[in-house]
């Protein structure tokens, strides 16, 4: 049972690396189109080469999917992708954009994400994170957490690259490792301050 | 005083300064242990990060661009005494003088070759193949 105290987790950020495309473009389609949150995804990205994808991730999912100018206010109903070479931040009730130290490797980075979402919105954040190689999104996992957030990851039997998830399994207390299909459901429970409720792993009583 | 890499203690809660160089800006690099399995983050003033791998990996890439820098250094020096040697006649130089130029630039030569053959074939910076069946690529020859 997830969010038993039944709070609304309006906030989702959600990382993903080698072998996440596919995962996340199925999780994006599966929300329901008047979802009461606001999500922001960075992908492990090549930082020169154009790649679209905010388009890719946005084919078949009812909200808008965007990559955001600097300073864009946070809102309801938007998917906020990550651009190439930019980290991206919450603060102030605006999406950020920079180009801080590479974290990880990489620029985007997810640790800057859920760090930054965790310290802007407490409670509010539910953290996902989806296949891949590495460690990045570890620390922001613990963090979410320690904020009283929620986390969920990708099921590692489900992952094609489940290093990430199962580092972050390690590491802390997850709230859920679920298989990508039933993510999508997880999120639209959780955004709304439902419980939700593994029906593949039931509770035990 | 003794230098170490890894400082002998690491307090989970405020981390410790390690005894290397952010391979990214050089700076001093810090670490701290993480999470219920003591996942180490490496990170320096600027915020570069890494993991153990990560940090093992980007130090493996500045090695190689270093080396490189031998090689580089080498093949200029080598070029600069064979030049010297090839047209000292016309600034004065004597026989001999043009004959040690020839034989320094032979050397530097050797050793830029010795060098750029050590890179490519890998051997001084491919940290995992040494770990993993603990020889040396010369040994698999």
């Amino acid at each position: 049972m997830i969010n038993a105290d039944r709070r609304p987790r309006d906030i989702i950020v959600v990382g993903g690396s080698a072998g996440s495309v596919v995962p996340i473009m199925s999780l994006l389609e599966s929300l329901p189109s008047d979802l009461p949150a606001a999500l922001a995804v960075v992908l492990h990205r090549h930082p020169f080469h154009e790649t679209q994808l905010p388009q890719v991730l946005g084919r078949r999912c009812p909200l808008t999917v965007i990559e955001p100018m600097d300073g864009d206010t946070v809102q309801r109903g938007v998917v906020y992708v990550a651009p190439r070479d930019h980290h991206m931040l919450f603060a102030d009730g605006t999406v950020r954009l920079d180009r801080g130290p590479k974290q990880h490797r990489t620029r985007p980075a997810i640790d800057p994400l859920f760090m930054s979402a965790s310290a802007a919105y407490g409670p509010r954040v539910l953290g996902v994170l989806f296949s891949g190689l590495g460690s990045d999104g570890v620390s922001g996992f613990l963090t979410i957490k320690a904020a009283g957030g929620l986390t969920l990851v990708q099921s590692p039997r489900d992952a094609q690259f489940p290093t990430m998830p199962l580092r972050a399994l390690r590491e802390d207390d997850v709230d859920g490792a679920l298989d990508a299909a039933e993510l999508g459901d997880a999120v639209a429970v959780l955004a709304a301050g439902g419980v939700f409720t593994d029906a593949a792993r039931p509770a035990p009583a | 005083m003794g230098m170490y890499a890894l400082p002998p203690r690491i307090e989970a809660s405020d981390g410790a300064v390690t005894g290397v160089a952010c391979p990214d800006c050089s700076g001093v690099l810090g670490m701290r242990a993480e999470g219920r399995d003591g996942f180490l983050v490496f990170v320096c003033r600027i915020l570069h990060t890494y993991d153990v791998a990560e940090l093992l990996a980007v130090k493996e890439e500045r090695l190689e661009e270093r080396l490189w820098c031998g090689v580089v250094a080498l093949e200029e020096l080598a070029q600069l005494l064979a030049d010297l040697a090839a047209q000292g006649a016309d600034h004065g130089e004597s026989a001999g003088a043009r004959q040690a130029y020839e034989k320094r630039a032979a050397v530097a030569r050797g050793r830029a070759e010795a060098l750029r053959t050590m890179i490519n074939a890998n051997g001084a910076i491919d940290l995992t193949q040494s770990q993993t069946d603990g020889r040396t690529p010369h040994d698999q020859r």
